[in-house]
């Protein structure tokens, strides 16, 4: 079995276990896409990251997937850098007469003792009515998002995790019948403890492995000279 | 049992009711018809794979319409089934062209129409109209193409020779129904004029 799958693929080996009518078919897929939304956002965010080029406007329109912010940064000496959040920004379009930022100069980022934050050079602010991500700093450099995707790129062929394929069967065949009022209580209830079994599982995977935590035992270690 | 067998044998237990036989093979058929929809009806009213039996393969083209529509023509009259697929089983492409459909309602299509859902996959819907199949989207790339579909066609439509397969544990029931329809009608109105123009046999 292939660790990955294609949603229209899954939604079929879900009619078929299930021995649901082809007729689903629409219907299902529209439930799974909304199964992966939910499960993204709130079960299994693995975090996407797409590099974008930064011009003179320094605005950043959102990608079309991109349901929660996590962070936006540089790439310095390989490392990811963030930028620090600042709610008093005004957006550039704005501004009036062409005012200036007084953030527009230059310093070289930097941490190291009697420095709080560390990280003061490059500021941002988020305008979520229009979907943009406003950066203040110099000099202007290609930026690094990080945000959770709704998983679904309508543009391209979509495979999800094998993994998923329980929960999203799970999610589909609770949203059926969770406003149907003639469905009795007791099997929507058995309907929603299905799904959120399922929702467990997934969250089981995102535990560190074995190696992880041994390695933050590791770290925890201090090596002291032999006596 | 070939068509033409069942036939015989419905007209042979007729006998008990008209002596003379002088139902046409057409109005027998056209109760037999009545009687194997009827029956058919209740025993699949839940699962309906079991119309696959039922079903014939039939080979027509897509075609597209003065708005564009694209549709197909049915080949055969269907059986209405309370599925959303009514009598169309299946729709495929006679050649492998990777052309896949599935069956919607067809309030569904303005519903999904530019939603995302149309486009995470390649599968075609389509909703099984009066008198015609019509698909969603754009299918210009496929227009005159063959389309393969398995119709669950009414026992009239079969071929003298087709094998006609009666559901399972039904045979006398057949019968029986086609009795039972017999029986509220005149006689005189089951006969078929036009073989027998005098009709005053009984």
């Amino acid at each position: 079995m292939e660790a990955v799958i294609k949603l229209s693929d899954a939604v079929k080996q879900i009619l078929h276990e299930t021995d649901r009518p082809t007729s689903n078919f629409f219907k299902y897929l529209q439930l799974a896409s909304r199964a992966i939304l939910e499960i993204r956002t709130h079960i299994v965010t693995y975090p996407k990251q797409v590099t974008i080029p930064m011009d003179e406007k320094r605005t950043i329109s959102f990608p079309d997937d991109m349901v929660r912010f996590i962070s936006i940064g540089a790439a310095i000496d390989g490392k990811l850098w963030t930028y620090t959040y600042r709610d008093e920004i005004i957006m550039e379009e704005d501004l009036e007469g062409g005012a200036k930022h007084e953030m527009d100069t230059y310093e070289p980022p930097y941490s190291g003792a009697a420095v709080r934050g560390g990280k003061n050079t490059h500021y941002y602010k988020i305008d979520y009515d229009n979907r943009l991500i406003y950066v203040m700093g110099f000099p202007v450099q290609d930026v690094i998002l990080t945000y959770t995707s709704t998983g679904i790129d309508v543009h391209d062929t979509v495979y999800i995790p094998q993994e998923m394929v329980g929960a999203i069967k799970a999610y589909i065949m609770w949203e059926e019948i969770k406003y149907n009022p003639d469905v009795a209580d007791n099997y929507r209830h058995r309907m929603e403890y299905y799904f959120h079994q399922q929702r467990r599982l997934l969250a089981s995977l995102k535990q560190p492995t074995l190696d992880q935590w041994a390695d933050a035992l590791r770290k925890s270690y201090t090596r002291i000279y032999k006596r | 049992m070939k068509k033409y067998a069942l036939r015989e044998s419905v007209q042979h237990a007729l006998l008990q009711h008209d002596k003379t036989n002088k139902y046409d093979d057409r109005v027998v058929d056209s109760f037999i018809t009545m009687a194997t929809n009827t029956i058919m009806g209740q025993l699949f009213r839940r699962d309906h794979s079991n119309y696959d039996l039922y079903a014939k393969t039939f080979d027509t083209t897509i075609e597209k319409d003065e708005s564009d529509i694209y549709y197909s023509i049915y080949p055969a009259p269907i059986v209405q089934t309370i599925e959303v697929r009514n009598g169309v089983r299946r729709i495929n492409t006679s050649k492998n062209t990777g052309l896949e459909f599935a069956p919607v309602r067809g309030d569904e299509i303005s519903l999904i129409e530019g939603l995302d859902v149309t486009m995470l996959s390649d599968i075609i819907p389509y909703v099984p109209e009066r008198d015609r199949v019509r698909y969603m989207g754009n299918l210009s790339q496929h227009e005159g193409k063959t389309v393969r579909m398995d119709l669950v066609v009414p026992f009239s439509e079969y071929e003298d020779n087709d094998e006609y397969y009666i559901p399972g544990g039904s045979d006398l029931e057949v019968i029986e129904v086609v009795f039972q329809i017999l029986q509220q009608i005149p006689l005189r109105d089951k006969l078929n004029n036009e073989r027998d123009p005098h009709g005053s046999s009984n």
